[in-house]
């Protein structure tokens, strides 16, 4: 287990490094000089330019300039934002909590939703049921998010006069608030997490109820209660905890499209307004993040495969 | 020897003629029509839209970009059947122009997508090594960005343009895919007759375009077919944030944007409509692309 944890780790170091330079290079290749971009072109003398561009450390070669930023970003300074003109970091620190809080009402929303419906479609396998159930997950992902919501909003309008709140309440100052805030946009999110659960849990569910000791499981004269839940959902949840690691980062995605909908002001929604406002330190800095993100999910759920299935620490 | 070991027996003594193409490709689609219906029922739908995109200005009398101020937020009727929008512009006309847009972008985003997929998968699984490896690490990387806020950012730096968006997805979506393809040469190269072609004198270059990148062409159907799919909800997601179709060019997902979406309650049929031509259309091309891999390729089923 150590030496598999150590050589993912090693894999890690160029992975890192090669998100770093791509997301350096991003500004690089921005059309016009990185100085206009950086302090807007109105009317500065060459003189102050060049004074610009010392301070900034732009007139260094390339290399050096990335070096120099990867040490500050390696000590946390993230660079400062040019629309708030505050530190990135200080932005984020309020839209994290946000962002995680939806994210994970939507994992429970497409868990809720994933689990049962296929553990009914396996074991009914080829019933009406299945059936059913398999085609509304199909145009569960059909159906993009953002018209979704478009529509729900209206609906609920309609339904029980609710309006999309204006502004955000913490959770730990008023949690009814917060949580009707967060329902709807987390189970638009959800839907679709638990369309790829369902699928997912079906597929895994069919293929362990053929194996033998579920056979012996039936010969013992076990109840199907017993079987399912004792012998053979625990087995099945394995490729589901899998895909959900997978589905945690792309919730984060996804979460660019809903939180501007619905008006939260979490990572999405900061992502959002940063690139409309061609804020490209945020930009670089919100990339650099959510990607490292990513790969620490896709490390732990390697981490945890292994932990709970030893063949594949030794391939 | 034993000869009769190669092939399953009774195989060998009778010599069937073989059918011309013709009939090869349509008894295979025959049934591929029986045995997947669900498939059958998208490859309708989808023959139904190329349809739709192609005969769009006939179908319509209205130009889909023309502002009629008289006709602003005009309610459905016999004249314009969905409606016209806060522009005075007919919903019909965008919706089925639409169609055009959409298609257009997928197909190049399906052409890059494509290309890239295969010959970065092709190149990485067969030179393998320092290259696979290094090769290996940079689609970790890229692949390491959330899709959608990649895209955006890819977007933002490069300026909205239908080429632009089309070239962008291709190349994100083909770096993720030359995994498949990849996967695919590895076994592949295991084969004797690369070794004899290596033997004979072959050239690396050789062996990768006649004898490797034929063998992944079932792989390299299922990626495009799925790819449809991914292209046009990743296309309609983008115009719906204001970075993919730049205007006047109708595309389904501003339609649902910006005013569309505000006048949901006066107007709810400028927005309504387009979103249910975008959800058909990638229900048809998952439905079209799941079966399509399951008949080409029954490893890969459930991978996605």
């Amino acid at each position: 287990m150590r030496q598999y944890l150590i050589r993912r780790l090693l894999l890690l170091i160029p992975t890192i490094i090669l998100i770093s330079i791509l997301v350096f290079s991003f500004v690089r290749f921005l059309p016009g000089s990185v100085v206009s971009i950086l302090v807007g072109d109105a009317g500065a003398s060459p003189q102050e330019i060049q004074t610009e561009l010392h301070r900034l450390g732009l007139d260094q070669p390339v290399y050096a300039q990335y070096f120099v930023w990867f040490g500050n970003v390696a000590q946390g300074d993230l660079g400062r934002s040019l629309s708030s003109n505050r530190p990135v970091i200080k932005d984020l620190e309020q839209r994290i909590p946000v962002t995680v809080e939806l994210v994970l009402l939507s994992l429970v929303v497409a868990l809720l939703i994933g689990v049962p419906i296929g553990t009914i479609s396996a074991i009914r396998q080829d019933s009406w049921a299945d059936y059913l159930t398999r085609s509304i997950a199909i145009g569960g992902l059909a159906i993009p998010s953002f018209w979704l919501a478009t529509v729900a909003i209206f609906a609920f309008t309609i339904a029980f006069g609710w309006i999309p709140p204006l502004r955000y309440e913490s959770f730990f100052d008023a949690p009814w608030e917060n949580f009707q805030q967060f329902i709807f946009p987390a189970i638009i999110l959800g839907l679709y997490t638990g369309a790829i659960v369902m699928r997912m849990m079906r597929t895994s569910l069919l293929e362990v109820l053929r194996q033998d000791y579920i056979r012996t499981a039936w010969s013992k004269g076990l109840r199907e209660r017993t079987i399912l839940v004792r012998h053979a959902m625990k087995n099945s949840l394995i490729p589901v905890v899998t895909i959900l690691g997978i589905e945690l980062a792309s919730l984060v995605g996804r979460a660019v499209v809903v939180e501007p909908i619905f008006a939260l002001p979490g990572l999405g929604h900061y992502i959002y307004t940063v690139i409309l406002a061609r804020d490209y330190p945020a930009v670089q800095a919100v990339n650099l993040l959510l990607a490292t993100f990513t790969v620490g999910i896709n490390l732990a759920v390697d981490m945890s495969l292994a932990y709970f299935d030893p063949r594949i620490r030794y391939k | 020897m034993e000869h009769g070991s190669i092939a399953p027996q009774g195989t060998l003594t009778v010599a069937r003629p073989v059918p011309p193409p013709a009939v090869r490709v349509w008894r295979w689609t025959i049934s591929f029509l029986r045995n997947k219906p669900l498939g059958a029922i998208g490859g309708i739908i989808v023959i139904f839209l190329i349809l739709i995109a192609i005969l769009a200005p006939l179908l319509t009398p209205y130009d889909p970009i023309q502002v009629r101020a008289d006709w602003r937020l005009l309610p459905p009727d016999t004249m314009h059947p969905l409606g016209a929008d806060e522009q005075g512009r007919d919903v019909l006309s965008r919706v089925l122009f639409g169609a055009r847009v959409s298609l257009y972008v997928a197909l190049g985003t399906v052409v890059i997508n494509t290309l890239i997929a295969s010959v970065v998968g092709i190149l990485s699984g067969y030179m393998g090594g320092t290259f696979d490896s290094l090769v290996q690490r940079i689609v970790d990387a890229i692949m390491a960005f959330p899709f959608l806020i990649l895209m955006l950012t890819l977007m933002m730096m490069f300026g909205s343009s239908m080429e632009n968006l089309f070239i962008a997805l291709g190349f994100v979506l083909g770096v993720k895919n030359s995994r498949v393809v990849r996967a695919a040469v590895l076994s592949l190269k295991e084969n004797p007759y690369i070794e004899a072609a290596r033997a004979i004198g072959g050239s690396g270059l050789r062996i990768m375009v006649v004898h490797l990148l034929p063998n992944t062409f079932a792989p390299l159907i299922v990626i495009g077919s799925l790819t449809w799919a991914q292209a046009i909800l990743a296309e309609s997601s983008l115009s719906f944030l204001g970075f993919g179709v730049p205007p006047p060019d109708p595309s389904w997902g501003r339609m649902i944007s910006g005013k569309g979406r505000e006048m949901m309650e006066q107007a709810p049929w400028i927005a309504l409509f387009p979103g249910i031509a975008l959800s058909l259309t990638v229900f048809g091309f998952s439905m079209l692309g799941d079966a399509l891999r399951d008949v080409l390729d029954p490893r890969l089923k459930g991978t996605q």
